[in-house]
């Protein structure tokens, strides 16, 4: 059998009506993926400061501050939760071009078992 | 990656100029580009296999959200804009993409220099040629150990001579190949034994890899640091023997502290001047690349400090352009990285090789310690090695 994997475009991003894309493709596979951020004195506003994979938000905890040891204050969010909009469309100049050359958009792999 | 063959034996490869600057009679990558990182892409999470040290903890299921067609070939315009000089194709098994030459014609045209990293059973002799004519300038296949424990290691009887018919159709399409070895309990005693087979196979170019921590490689499965130091004394010797005669590259990967080992071993064995000159090549190499020379994006996007540091994503290439989330420096960790050796605790930032070793794997020392400024549990230099020979020279060269 060919497993079919959906790399279409609409599996990464839908256009808003703003213009703007919500990025909706999945951050972690498996184990959930926790947005940081993070400050370093209390006068320090909160930056993001990328994502850990962690089964729990305690695990992230502790994954975070083993990687930011000099946090002072540190937010875990489920990365599941996060909407993400940006102006940014990765590969919509070669988006059309693909769908124009081939019936099925989505590439396929090959089998492997 | 360290170079034993370079470094002791004088044998100059391509990949030189990107580890000791240009110091070197073979042809050259670009010069112009050494200041980015070489980036792995691990083109999906899918693989036929399921062995056991796999860094990706990949399986045979496929998983939503991996990059398109159209997103690679925008991905790779953006790391040749940037300035990467290298892209190494990876997974999971990147050839169960059959977009995968395409996607490697896209990085050969856009300046890149596609080379692959797979296991080598689904490589034939029709997917090679096509490979080849893709313009994929190297390709590395996965052996790890002989042919029961290699079967063993991956969870798939006849993964081994699968492999081996790979590599075949890899020299037959006059492609670069070369064996990528990771070096564990499991495989250390098998070295010998397959260093001899792929050579005769034609073979002659050979990675040894050190064993990450991350996803299913654990540090229970990795040797002792004194196993550890006999095994790299045992590669050490077998490149001086393989290399009367013929031109074979041996590599180190993973674990810097080699570097200093090779410092030591030079002097022991051919004398001041020639310590003294190894040293100077890995002062320019830099030490330990994760953060800095060395990044990787995975299969939904995510950009890490290196291939092995999946659990840690500094961010998205969905969301910002590889070289802006590269460059920002705001991220605490990526300042940690690159601000080696003053960040590392006090056993690395006294040691007499701190500078081309910086501290070996920062993940390594995290997964065992929790403490990211640890020594790497992997460190295997004895005490007065550390403290380094009696009188400095002065120009960050070893004593006279």
């Amino acid at each position: 059998m060919t497993d079919e994997l959906d790399r279409s475009p609409a599996a990464g991003s839908e256009l808003t009506p703003d213009g703007r894309r919500a990025v909706t493709a999945p951050r972690s596979d498996g184990e959930p993926e926790w947005e940081l951020f993070l400050c370093e004195s209390p006068t320090e506003p909160l930056r993001h400061a990328g994502s850990v994979t962690a089964p729990s938000a305690e695990a992230a905890h502790e994954r975070a501050m083993g990687l930011f040891p000099e946090a002072t204050t540190l937010w875990c969010c489920p990365a599941d939760e996060m909407a993400r909009f940006t102006e940014r469309d990765l590969g919509s100049d070669y988006r059309e071009a693909d769908e124009e050359g081939a019936a099925d958009t989505r590439p396929t792999t090959r089998e492997v078992r | 990656m360290i170079s034993v063959s370079k470094l002791l034996y004088d044998l100059d490869a391509a990949g030189d100029g990107l580890r000791y600057g240009a110091d070197s009679d073979a042809e050259q990558i670009r010069e112009r580009r050494q200041q980015r990182p070489v980036v792995v892409w691990n083109t999906t999470k899918q693989c036929n296999l399921s062995c056991a040290h796999c860094y990706a903890g990949a399986d045979c299921g496929s998983a939503p959200g991996e990059l398109t067609t159209a997103e690679g070939k925008a991905l790779l315009d953006e790391l040749a804009d940037y300035g990467v000089p290298v892209v190494l194709f990876s997974g999971g098994e990147p050839l169960v993409r059959d977009d995968l030459p395409e996607l490697v014609a896209h990085a050969s045209d856009a300046g890149l220099r596609p080379v692959l990293s797979t296991n080598g059973t689904l490589l034939t002799r029709e997917r090679a040629r096509e490979l080849r004519d893709a313009g994929l300038a190297y390709a590395g296949i996965s052996v790890d150990g002989g042919r029961e424990t290699n079967d063993a290691f991956r969870g798939e009887a006849g993964a081994f001579d699968a492999a081996v018919r790979g590599i075949e159709a890899c020299l037959d399409a006059g492609l670069k190949t070369g064996l990528r070895y990771t070096v564990t309990e499991q495989t250390v005693d098998d070295i010998a034994d397959v260093v001899d087979l792929l050579t005769d196979v034609g073979v002659d170019r050979f990675c040894f890899y050190h064993l990450a921590y991350g996803g299913r490689g654990v540090p229970e499965a990795d040797l002792t640091p004194e196993r550890r130091r006999e095994a790299i004394t045992e590669l050490v010797e077998l490149t001086r023997e393989y290399h009367s005669g013929a031109g074979i590259e041996t590599l180190l990967v993973g674990n810097y502290c080699d570097a200093a080992y090779l410092v030591e071993y030079a002097r022991e064995a051919f004398g001041e001047e020639r310590a003294r000159r190894v040293r100077r090549h890995l002062e320019r190499n830099g030490g330990d690349p994760a953060g800095e020379r060395v990044a990787d994006i995975d299969y939904l996007g995510n950009v890490h400090a290196t291939q092995f540091w999946q659990s840690y994503s500094l961010g998205n290439v969905r969301d910002r352009p590889f070289g802006a989330i590269w460059d920002d420096e705001s991220n605490p960790l990526l300042g940690r990285l690159r601000d080696r050796p003053d960040s590392l605790g006090e056993q690395c930032r006294s040691c007499a090789y701190a500078d081309i070793c910086r501290g070996a794997s920062r993940l390594r020392a995290l997964t065992v310690t929790g403490d990211i400024a640890a020594t790497d549990p992997q460190c295997y230099l004895t005490p007065a090695e550390r403290a380094g020979p009696d009188t400095p020279t002065g120009d960050g060269g070893v004593a006279d």
